[in-house]
């Protein structure tokens, strides 16, 4: 598990009433979990799953999506999410709802400074596209041989 | 700043269910101090609500009604399956913040599902307040 994750994650910890939060990708795929023991990764992802048809849901209805808050009896979830990735935090019923904004949104921020980043990045975040096989020695990629030229003038390969 | 406490019980005892109280049934109630105060949302404070029963049938509306109805019938449900897989019963009320607005949908004590998108004007303050948000 990625260790800038895990800060970020422990960063939310900070606030008095976070008990738990997770991160994962829109794929599913559980990146970083904070959460209790008795708390099994199936679950959480199960919990994901559906947050994320929430928010899907949402996402239908209305624009520029930030954040959702599930409360229950004694319980709150909150969820925002940053390009492909989502956090969530699992709350007590007295926690300060704007320091915790504050928190998510910096770690937010952090977060996408992580999945942006070339190496941790690549090894979070699902390829959009395949990875191409090495190209054999006498073969040539496609833009060799073609000319290039800006309005009508031939440029120098 | 305080110092770290022990996270309390991951699964919560038996408490009562929570419901947030209704605000869509006014007209026959007579004014009460909170209302006369302006602290209860009225419907006219709402750009869009609507009000479902347990079968999904739309009771009362304004806006954009079967929008609304489809979105509070569906966030009820997915709330109640994410409350029943962290075992912490069904879900109460949620808000879903967008840019420059939010929607809020919440069960009623009858288990009606009531969903409003509040006007931008209105200070949601209040509403977070009353629906434990």
């Amino acid at each position: 598990m990625n260790h800038s994750l895990i800060s970020i994650l422990a960063s939310l910890r900070d606030i008095e009433g976070v008990l738990g939060s997770f991160i994962w990708l829109s794929d599913g795929q559980l990146l970083a979990t904070d959460m209790p023991e008795d708390c099994q990764p199936k679950t959480i992802e199960a919990v994901a799953a559906r947050v994320q048809r929430l928010y899907e849901a949402f996402s239908s209805v209305g624009h520029g999506f930030e954040s959702t808050t599930v409360a229950f009896a004694q319980y709150r979830l909150h969820v925002c999410a940053v390009d492909q990735a989502f956090v969530a935090a699992v709350l007590g019923s007295h926690v300060n709802m704007s320091a915790l904004k504050m928190a998510a949104t910096l770690a937010l921020r952090e977060l996408a400074v992580v999945l942006s980043h070339p190496r941790t990045g690549r090894a979070v975040l699902p390829a959009t596209q395949p990875a191409r096989a090495p190209r054999e020695s006498g073969e040539q990629p496609l833009s060799a041989g073609v000319s290039r030229s800006y309005r009508g003038q031939r440029l120098p390969s | 700043m305080s110092s770290k406490l022990s996270p309390p019980p991951w699964r919560p005892g038996r408490a009562p269910i929570a419901y947030a109280a209704p605000f869509a049934t006014q007209s026959a109630r007579s004014e009460s101090t909170a209302e006369r105060s302006g602290v209860v949302p009225r419907s006219s404070d709402f750009e869009h609500f609507v009000r479902v029963d347990r079968n999904g049938r739309v009771l009362t509306g304004q806006g954009q009604v079967e929008a609304l109805a489809g979105l509070s019938a569906y966030a009820c449900r997915m709330s109640d399956l994410i409350g029943e897989l962290l075992q912490f019963g069904p879900g109460v009320a949620l808000e879903a913040s967008f840019t420059g607005s939010s929607v809020f949908v919440y069960r009623d004590a009858g288990g009606e599902i009531v969903g409003v998108q509040p006007h931008r004007r209105m200070s949601l303050r209040h509403l977070r307040a009353r629906l434990n948000l």
